[in-house]
């Protein structure tokens, strides 16, 4: 601001670093992305609905889960954006898109990045499937998987 | 069951803080002239440094600005030792509660120029100013002793 | 057993992008005063003080009711901070209405506010979702709501038309609103040729972000007979508030099952069986247009998969035979804080007969509603100038 103007703000930053506990259940999931490659789900005895990723307690029933499988890696795509609003500190450069995958067999919604496809071909209910990352590479985080990408 | 991972994540978020009349008329101060503001409620007197735009105990707007100090009187203090991110100053440091002269509340602020072990309580400071002022609260260096 | 208890009085700062000339205490202060002298009332005679305000990280300072608590006159008096997301305005108004209802306290203040241009808004909006599955695809708002809104047009064929026809509606709405921060003139075409800023949702069916603060009095019955007999004053009839949660099984945001369950409850403390004739006016929390029809379907203002057509009728402008928004709704002013407790003042006003040129001719009983979070918390309350 001009000199001998008031002062009006101040400007700053918050710098915050973070460490999440995964807990019990992502733990399980993302060594079974990294190591197998794999999705791994798990059923609440109650209402019966699989979750993926799997998860040791069911939100709708509150109650203990301890049913795990593997589901496919490929499913329905039941919601998706194409993101063109820019921010500062955004992860991704827009545009890119993003959706909910329904893994076959689940019901739960399963959020990922949607690639090699053309924006406009982009269609509710499409089928798609993980795109991996090679094995030796992987982390054991959502990043196991590169993206989702349709198929037939 | 597999080894509890953790996932490290970072939020930077910049900001620009509006500081309203009272807050600007004091940082206002200190760039341009050096001098700390208060601000006098015109119902109950009382004189708060750092201004506010309302009196806590009038709910009155408070625009009467009032030069105070500059020097003050050590209320409390306390040396810092616990090394953190973003600090004001490399520990150990002093922080203190000062008693501007004319104010009725209190400013927190560094001491300098001063042994951790010979401050004292009822010690009498007096503001260093940086050469270079923005209107931020750090164009103050820190108190020293008068 | 609960008592009644009325809103005595509003208040509600001038929306604007940025308010320059107050920090956020000062802003509160604003709205508290407003709402005291509207209220007949000083702060003497308030026995509470709720605060609400939303993410911290929007003005990266935590615990803001510490740093508004004076200005918000707090001074010496029971306080009480209130958060939850997007809908903490209205949540704000239930806490205060509890504290009353409850016969622990007479008059109680609630205040809300934020001043989003502060921080970077998206970026701090996009800390609410999931660290692990979500924040790293996150767009702010906008892509949650443009996730919901694909999937409930996907489901009832709802048009791109339709949701246009919301946002024209509630930006001519905002013309009659002093308070409202944009006050638009559009068409259909301008807003489907807006350019889009998380697919489905185009630019001009998205709400501003804002600075702003709002506050109510509630008090008690006896204190409305005793003191207060003389003027109109707003009786909370119904209210209540719903979570759902975020992962769990068979979710789908084509169906707000939250707000069905929380409207149910509060028109069934209210005796409302029939809300599309038994409410004279609506205030949702319409963040984006889309929004005006799935909330429109949760509040049973019209059947499941309804809300194109109840948009296409008409029935929801100002002549028709349920006005929603007069105010212009969140798409003219959404400072996030404030904005349910706006929906909540704008309903009362209504009823008291105090709401100006967007005045609802004879409006007895309103309805105000919210929503927050990663679209998982809704509030309704529902108003009458009859007891």
């Amino acid at each position: 601001m001009a000199e001998n103007e008031p002062v009006m703000e101040n400007l700053g930053r918050r710098l915050v670093p973070y460490h999440w506990s995964y807990g019990d259940s992502f733990t399980e999931f993302f060594k079974a992305t990294k190591e197998r490659g794999a999705i791994l789900a798990s059923r609440c005895p109650v209402c019966k609905g699989v979750m993926a990723p799997a998860v040791h307690m069911c939100g709708r029933c509150y109650c203990e889960v301890d049913e795990f499988f593997d589901v496919p890696d490929e499913g329905e795509l039941v919601a998706y954006t194409v993101v063109y609003l820019p921010f500062p500190g955004q992860p991704n450069e827009p545009p890119y898109c993003y959706g909910y995958i329904h893994f076959d067999g689940a019901d739960t919604m399963f959020p990922h990045m949607i690639k090699e496809v053309e924006f406009d071909d982009i269609q509710m209910g499409m089928r798609v499937k993980a795109v991996w990352e090679d094995p030796d590479k992987r982390k054991g985080d959502l990043f196991d998987i590169k993206h989702f990408k349709p198929i037939e | 069951m597999a080894e509890a991972k953790i996932m490290d994540g970072n939020i930077t978020v910049p900001y620009s803080w509006t500081t309203g009349p009272a807050i600007g008329a004091f940082l206002t101060g200190m760039r341009d002239d050096m001098k700390l503001v208060g601000v006098k409620c015109s119902k109950c007197g009382q004189v708060v440094c750092p201004p506010r735009d309302v009196c806590p105990k009038c709910f009155i707007k408070n625009d009467d600005y009032v030069t105070v100090g500059p020097a003050g009187t050590v209320v409390a203090f306390s040396v810092i030792h616990l090394p953190n991110d973003d600090q004001p100053a490399e520990p150990p440091y002093t922080l203190a509660l000062i008693n501007l002269d004319g104010a009725d509340t209190n400013l927190v602020y560094l001491l300098g120029d001063v042994d951790p072990d010979d401050v004292e309580h009822g010690m009498r400071v007096e503001p260093v100013w940086k050469e270079e002022r923005y209107g931020y609260l750090s164009d103050l260096k820190h108190f020293k002793p008068l | 057993m609960k008592k009644n208890v009325a809103v005595i009085g509003t208040g509600q700062t001038i929306v604007k992008m940025r308010r320059e000339d107050v920090d956020f205490p000062g802003l509160c202060f604003e709205a508290a005063s407003a709402a005291l002298q509207d209220a007949g009332v000083t702060l003497e005679d308030i026995d509470a003080v709720v605060f609400g305000s939303a993410p911290e990280y929007f003005e990266g300072v935590n615990a803001p009711e510490k740093w508004c608590l004076e200005a918000s006159g707090g001074y010496l008096k029971p306080h009480f901070r209130v958060h939850t997301g997007g809908t903490v305005g209205a949540s704000t108004g239930i806490a205060g209405y509890y504290h009353v209802a409850s016969g622990m306290y007479d008059t109680v203040l609630a205040i809300t506010g934020d001043k989003l241009s502060e921080g970077e808004l998206q970026l701090c909006l996009s800390t609410v979702y999931d660290p692990v599955f979500g924040r790293d695809f996150a767009c702010g708002a906008p892509s949650a709501v443009a996730m919901q809104a694909r999937q409930y047009q996907a489901k009832y064929g709802i048009t791109d038309e339709q949701v246009a026809k919301a946002a024209v509606y509630n930006r001519k709405n905002a013309q009659n609103n002093p308070y409202a921060q944009l006050q638009l003139d559009l068409t259909v075409e301008q807003v489907l040729s807006s350019p889009p800023i998380s697919t489905p949702i185009k630019l001009l069916e998205a709400c501003p972000g804002s600075d702003g603060a709002a506050a109510m009095v509630f008090t008690s019955e006896d204190n409305v007979k005793k003191k207060y007999a003389d003027r109109p004053v707003a009786w909370v009839k119904g209210v209540s508030a719903m979570a759902e949660g975020t992962m769990y099984t068979y979710r789908s945001w084509a169906e707000p099952i939250a707000l069905l369950t929380a409207a149910q409850r509060a028109y069934y403390q209210c005796g409302i069986t029939n809300p599309r004739k038994q409410l004279d006016v609506v205030e949702m929390y319409n963040a984006f247009a889309v929004q005006d029809l799935i909330w429109a379907e949760g509040l049973g203002l019209c059947n499941r998969g309804d809300g194109g057509k109840l948009i296409d009728s008409g029935a929801m402008y100002m002549d028709g035979d349920i006005p929603c928004n007069p105010s212009g709704g969140v798409l003219s002013a959404n400072t996030i804080g404030a904005t349910a407790m706006v929906r909540q003042v704008e309903a009362c006003l209504q009823v008291m007969g105090k709401a100006d040129k967007r005045q609802v001719p004879g409006a007895k009983t309103a309805l105000a509603h919210g929503w927050g979070g990663a679209i998982q918390f809704q509030t309704v309350m529902v108003v009458s100038n009859r007891l």
